[in-house]
């Protein structure tokens, strides 16, 4: 030790010590990368969907072609997942049928996000009595159990693609209503939003800079849960006739048809319900996995 | 609590008005009617469907006659089936569903809420990630796959259960299984998710400071609280056994009430689709009213006095 | 006076999604049977981290204790298993902590919560232990107790619940009772009356008080020792008078010259510029010296060791080396 240890710091000597801010989505995604699952079940979806958008134009076949003296065959090199009862190559159906089931999985959810959104925020910022007996409506419709009025639905339209999108979407959007309305209530309380109210920033203003950024995490993560759902309930309406009419094929109408053979020709239910399953689960880690990572309530763990 | 009864009470009487409003409508938003379209039926029903409905008379009138018949559940004459009348059909095949649903309703809550404080206790370890692992296998596959390979695998690979039919106690097996599976899979999940939020909380340190062992603590404290969303569950768990009821009764060949759904949606019987679907929406809206009633027992936070907000 | 709680060394990290983050760093102290000691500091500078480690209730799967001893009564207790913690864990310490609000289950009665540690480590009948209990919220001054027993905590106000947890935590008769910023949550006259209760009970009673607080005021008044933590390290201890009316560390002094003195309203209040380090990125050398206004070269790179001050409480500052007395001689 000699007199220069004791020798004021100057200031050029001190380090910066400058720690750079964490963004939330920064944050968020860092938490998603160490959750292995997530990420499988993120490559799920995204192989799925890649399927589903192109796998049918690499066939030689369509999935409705016909071929009876081929019906029933076990898989070969010509029908990698063997054919149906009507010589229809499956392999081609089941990715057919990626399109379809997927399709509606994502035009469900986004009808939901859509009514949702508008309801839950129109209520949630309306406030007062407005906001009660909006809520009281919801309230009334969620003790129904909706699938009995989706059931309804479709046996009073004919049953098509876009029936079961409009109904799917018309039904599954309370949950969503409730989140939004949730999220914009505790938001309008917390006191940022009272300091930018305090210091005169406009209602739009509130809402982009401060209401919309909160609440699109738990908005993501109803999201990506109702997809399955969506999935789930067509696969279900399917089962008991009311899904997709022939030729068309859905996931749902592929495996109801396969139960129907399993005895005699398992693969016809195998290859149609693994990638059912495969699906659901990759929404599943993905759905758990964007909840652990944008949930407010998980962040003050990892702060 | 008296005042809070019948408040809770008239909203379950609105309830029910939207919900016979709603099936009404419904019904003759068929293009042409639901009596009139695809092929001609037999006279005889014609005439019974006549008689209680009165097509000819304003659409007003028949609303009236409708919501008073639906108001003591008279659920009016099968549209296919003649002599048969939905109330027949429901009464015959009911208890059968009943008893389906029970059991399945049982194995759900007592195996899903075990496994889920199995998987909460022991967490991060290999049973944990095995049994989150079957569950959410469980929530991923649908109840009719299920059922197909439970069918495979206990009834043909390795005979020792009946596959299908409703003759005694060994019957039930494979149904329940299939039918509970979802159910069941969701509230390990639940019950994990709630049961680790609630040891993360501050009166669980409270409790740990003054010296209350691990298990006290799981079972006093922490599983009180933390069943609390599984009994908000049991209302859409109820739901969600009715609605598994189709298909499992279907795939099973048991002669209940899913079934007959099931078979009047092949049939286009509309009296009896809309009958049945009255009398399980006043069933799930009467659970609901219980279990909201019950509620207020486990969580002294609420009280009856109040309205349970959310 | 017999030493009770012997604390040496103690280092404690977390394991986070960001990385390793350290939380004290050789933090020692001791608290003597029956003496009031005060710990003050900042939040997030390990205070409470150390309180809940000597009653072992961090998180054991992200907790790392790094390095240092804990000896309760004469008896190394880290090794001790869940069982054995347990049976100290109320009955021989006991804690009080911040928010009312959360710290008491909100479905279980007053009455339960408050028997349960006496039938846990008294083998008290449960009438027995009613009665026990009634007779301790008088103690804490709560009034007709036989009521507020069948009482859930969100019937209770704030202050309430507040005494309800310190009858909670007396039940045992514990030696030490740790009390965790137990006033921050309460409004000042609700302070107050809860400040008085604790130290007419630990008069009362002859327990060993450990007060954790960010406030000068309310150790000045309870404590007859104190520790200063700076950023997860001790870095002044001694009687409280002593680093009161000398504080030797810049940190102690940037303290007390931001506390308001009603009597000299001239006072300036400087307040300590910059902030508390991010615990994940600690400077090297004194944790303090980025802050220091009196830093030197070496404070950036060697940690200071503790020196005995004049007024005989020690410090960890370069400031009172003796060298440096020397150096300036030359």
């Amino acid at each position: 030790m000699d007199s220069r240890d004791f020798a004021p710091l100057r200031p050029q000597d001190r380090e910066a010590i400058y720690v750079p801010p964490q963004k939330l989505r920064e944050r968020g995604w860092r938490q998603m990368k160490k959750n292995r699952l997530a990420l499988w079940g993120l490559a799920i979806v995204i192989v799925m969907t890649v399927i589903a958008l192109f796998g049918p134009l690499f066939s030689s076949y369509s999935y409705a072609d016909q071929d009876l003296s081929m019906a029933n065959a076990w898989p070969s090199a010509a029908h990698w997942f063997g054919t149906d009862s009507l010589g229809r190559d499956l392999l081609v159906r089941v990715l057919y049928g990626a399109r379809v089931s997927l399709s509606i999985g994502f035009a469900a959810s986004l009808i939901n996000l859509f009514i949702g959104v508008l309801y839950g925020g129109f209520a949630a910022l309306a406030g007062g009595k407005t906001d009660r007996i909006m809520m009281h409506i919801v309230d009334v419709l969620y003790s129904i159990p909706m699938l009995l009025y989706v059931i309804l639905l479709m046996v009073v339209f004919k049953p098509g693609l876009l029936n079961i999108y409009l109904a799917l979407g018309i039904s599954y959007w309370l949950n969503m209503a409730r989140i939004v309305r949730g999220q914009i209530l505790s938001l309008k309380e917390q006191d940022y939003v009272m300091a930018a109210r305090s210091y005169g920033a406009s209602t739009w203003q509130i809402l982009w800079r401060h209401m919309i950024p909160n609440c699109v995490g738990p908005i993501i993560v109803t999201l990506t849960l109702s997809i399955p759902d969506a999935i789930f309930t067509e696969a279900f309406l399917s089962f008991i006739g009311l899904g997709v009419s022939a030729p068309m094929a859905s996931w749902g109408v592929l495996t109801s048809e396969g139960i129907n053979s399993m005895r005699s020709f398992p693969f016809q239910l195998i290859f149609p319900a693994a990638a059912l399953c495969l699906t659901m689960l990759g929404f599943m880690f993905l759905g758990d996995g964007l909840r652990d990572a944008l949930d407010p309530q998980n962040q003050k763990e990892a702060g | 609590m008296f005042l809070y009864l019948i408040k809770r009470i008239a909203g379950v009487v609105v309830v029910l008005w939207a919900v016979i409003t709603i099936t009404f409508l419904l019904m003759h938003a068929i293009p042409g009617g639901p009596f009139t379209a695809e092929k001609k039926l037999p006279p005889a029903v014609l005439a019974n469907v006549e008689e209680r409905y009165h097509l000819n008379d304003p659409l007003l009138t028949q609303y009236g006659d409708y919501l008073e018949h639906a108001a003591v559940l008279d659920l009016g004459p099968s549209f296919k089936y003649p002599g048969q009348t939905v109330n027949d059909i429901i009464a015959e095949s009911m208890p059968v569903s009943a008893q389906l649903g029970l059991i399945s309703f049982c194995l759900a809550l007592s195996v899903g809420v075990t496994a889920g404080v199995l998987a909460a206790w022991r967490k991060n370890s290999c049973l944990d990630y095995s049994l989150m692992l079957v569950a959410t296998l469980g929530v991923s596959v649908p109840s009719f796959i299920i059922a197909a390979i439970l069918i495979q695998l206990f009834a043909f690979t390795w005979p020792v259960l009946p596959a299908a039919m409703w003759k005694g106690p060994a019957y039930a097996v494979l149904p329940a299984l299939a039918l509970a599976a979802h159910p069941t899979a969701f509230i390990m999940r639940l019950t994990r998710s709630s049961i680790l939020d609630t040891l993360s909380q501050d009166y669980i340190k409270t409790a740990r400071s003054r010296g209350v062992s691990t298990r006290s603590l799981l079972c006093h404290h922490a599983l009180r609280n933390a069943l609390l969303p599984v009994v908000s569950y049991l209302g859409p768990l109820a739901a969600s056994l009715l609605t598994g009821s189709f298909i499992v009764e279907s795939i099973f060949a048991i002669p209940g009430l899913g079934q007959h759904f099931v078979t009047s949606i092949y049939n286009r019987d509309y009296t009896v689709i809309l009958g049945i679907t009255i009398f399980y929406s006043f069933l799930i809206i009467f659970l609901n009213l219980l279990i909201d009633l019950i509620y207020p027992l486990l969580d002294p936070r609420i009280s009856l006095k109040t309205e349970r907000k959310g | 006076m017999a030493t009770l709680l012997d604390v040496q060394n103690l280092s404690i990290s977390f394991r986070t999604y960001r990385g390793i983050l350290a939380a004290t760093h050789d933090v020692t102290l001791h608290v003597d049977a029956g003496e009031t000691v005060g710990i003050v500091g900042e939040s997030g500078c390990g205070k409470s981290v150390t309180a809940h480690a000597v009653m072992r209730l961090l998180p054991a799967a992200t907790t790392i204790y790094s390095s240092g001893t804990i000896t309760w009564d004469g008896e190394a207790i880290q090794g001790y298993t869940e069982k054995e913690m347990n049976h100290l864990r109320g009955r021989e310490m006991a804690m009080v902590f911040q928010d009312p609000m959360t710290a008491l289950n909100p479905v279980l009665s007053i009455g339960s919560q408050i028997r349960e540690g006496l039938t846990l480590h008294q083998h008290l009948s449960r009438s027995d232990a009613d009665q026990e209990a009634a007779a301790l919220l008088r103690e804490v001054g709560i009034t007709s107790p036989e009521r507020r027993l069948h009482q859930y905590p969100h019937e209770l106000s704030g202050g309430m619940r507040q005494r309800c947890l310190i009858a909670m935590a007396l039940a045992c008769s514990p030696r030490l009772l740790f009390a965790d910023e137990p006033t921050t949550a309460l409004d000042v006259t609700t302070e107050a009356q809860v400040l008085q209760l604790l130290r007419s009970l630990q008069a009362e009673r002859q327990m060993a008080v450990v007060l954790i607080s960010h406030n000068l005021g309310v150790i000045a008044q309870m404590c007859r020792r104190v520790y200063v933590m700076y950023a997860g390290c001790v870095v002044e201890e001694g009687p409280v008078e002593a680093i009161f009316d000398e504080p030797a560390h810049p940190y102690t002094q940037g303290l007390l010259a931001s506390l308001p003195d009603p009597a000299h309203k001239d006072k300036i209040l400087t307040g300590i510029a910059g902030q508390a380090p991010d615990l994940f990125h600690m400077p090297t050398g004194c944790r303090f010296y980025p802050r220091c206004r009196q830093a030197m070269q070496i404070c950036k790179r060697q940690v200071p060791p503790y020196y005995t001050t004049g007024t005989g409480h020690r410090a960890a500052c370069w400031l009172l080396c003796p060298e440096r007395e020397e150096c300036a001689w030359h």
